[in-house]
């Protein structure tokens, strides 16, 4: 079937019908740039979720792994964890966790290191430090989640404040990729587009494959 | 009342599966890539969609953004983009008209309208803002099921098959809808010349 504007119809007719290609939002770009980010929470914390729930089982299995391990106590184990010189057993937990691919946790670089290395330690020490204060998942999570409903809250000069207080409470944070990009964006927000730039370059040129790339780009109006 | 899920699942592919944690990095960046494009590609539509439903313009945000929150969590579903996009903006549409209806407010439609045009387009020449707003009034006139079909048909390009399928309905009443909507249209057009 044809339409209308294809065949002769009266001309006011025509003159509306072609009026509905002035129907155009007053501001796109910057609801887009909101937008993505909107989005990317809502995905962030479904996947969370579910991440959260494999993240207590596994962390209960290497707890049992970790049990017998102890028992056994290899010896090359405890030699190979030394020499890793790793932060801290508690972080190597996590980075089981973490090594589980999310779109969110896609920022955290793949740390590959023997999962049983954590299991150099006694089940009960580990547990206890779990409950001791140390930075959890949860944490970290909630606080990249603070700063982006900052900035999805259209109020961007918060969103750069929890940010900044992101990467002071976790200086080798697993969410990096997206607190920078958030930065980014609430920069744009705020009309410091120079910063924001130069800011998206570098970003850029150190993760280019990063997901948070596109938005980046698309913040700054970068071409790809 | 029907939920969202039910709603829209005729365009996806029915339950989706729960979503693991063990689910692949490269299908998870795949979805947020594609969310992206959705939003950089759709929000047009999305926004252009909504208004002719009838969102008021203090409410439009809102409802684009929970379509493309409906989006997100269904991304894996989606098959025919723009047909998912607007029966999701149908139902947050109704959804938003409800519950202005509920707050009782007062609003001063035509100034808001007036807002919006002015907003819209500065450079837009009088005459296409004023056929604009004409367009929008003959539209909010129609009851819903002949509007639809008219805004995906004459303004949206979409074929007749794609609008059965957006609509759950069969192709002949689609035929039907749109043959009653532009008797309406004639005539109203011709009532404001």
């Amino acid at each position: 079937m044809k339409r209308l504007l294809e065949g002769s119809i009266p001309p006011r007719a025509a003159a509306l019908l072609r009026s509905a290609a002035a129907d155009v939002p007053p501001r796109a770009a910057e609801e887009k740039v909101r937008l993505a980010s909107v989005v990317s929470g809502a995905r962030a914390a479904s996947d969370a979720r579910s991440r959260l729930t494999s993240a207590k089982w596994l962390g209960a299995l290497s707890l049992v792994v970790a049990a017998s391990a102890g028992v056994v106590g290899t010896g090359y184990f405890q030699a190979r964890a030394a020499a890793t010189s790793a932060p801290s057993p508690a972080a190597q937990e996590t980075i089981d966790v973490m090594d589980l691919p999310t779109a969110t946790a896609a920022a955290a670089p793949v740390r590959v290191r023997p999962p049983a290395a954590a299991s150099a330690e006694p089940a009960a020490a580990a547990r206890a430090r779990a409950s001791s204060g140390t930075p959890s998942l949860e944490d970290e999570l909630a606080a990249v989640d603070q700063a982006r409903a900052a900035f999805v809250g259209r109020n961007p000069a918060l969103a750069l404040a929890r940010v900044d207080s992101y990467r002071r409470d976790f200086p080798a944070g697993r969410f990096m990729d997206e607190a920078n990009a958030l930065e980014i964006q609430a920069l744009v927000a705020l009309e410091r587009r120079d910063e924001a730039r130069n800011k998206a370059a570098r970003f850029l040129a150190e993760h280019p494959d990063s997901p948070y790339a596109q938005r980046v780009r698309s913040a700054v109006g970068f071409e790809k | 009342m029907r939920s969202l899920e039910q709603v829209v699942s005729p365009l996806g592919l029915g339950q989706a599966e729960k979503s693991t944690a063990i689910m692949s990095r490269s299908v998870n960046d795949g979805a947020s890539a594609r969310l992206e494009r959705l939003i950089q590609e759709h929000y047009e539509f999305v926004w252009r969609s909504a208004r002719r439903l009838g969102v008021r313009s203090a409410d439009l945000d809102d409802v684009v953004q929970e379509v493309f929150v409906v989006a997100a969590r269904r991304v894996d579903e989606i098959t025919h983009e723009l047909g998912f996009l607007f029966r999701a903006c149908m139902h947050a549409a109704s959804h938003s008209r409800r519950s202005v209806k509920r707050r009782r407010e007062v609003v001063d439609d035509q100034r808001l309208e007036h807002e919006i045009d002015r907003r819209a387009n500065p450079e837009q020449d009088a005459e296409t803002a004023e056929a604009r707003a004409q367009l929008q009034a003959i539209l909010e006139e129609m009851p819903e099921e002949m509007r639809v079909v008219f805004v995906l048909f004459e303004l949206e390009q979409f074929t007749m098959s794609e609008i059965a399928e957006t609509l759950s309905v069969p192709a002949g009443t689609v035929a039907s809808r749109l043959r009653r909507a532009r008797e309406a249209f004639f005539a109203r057009a011709a009532d404001r010349e």
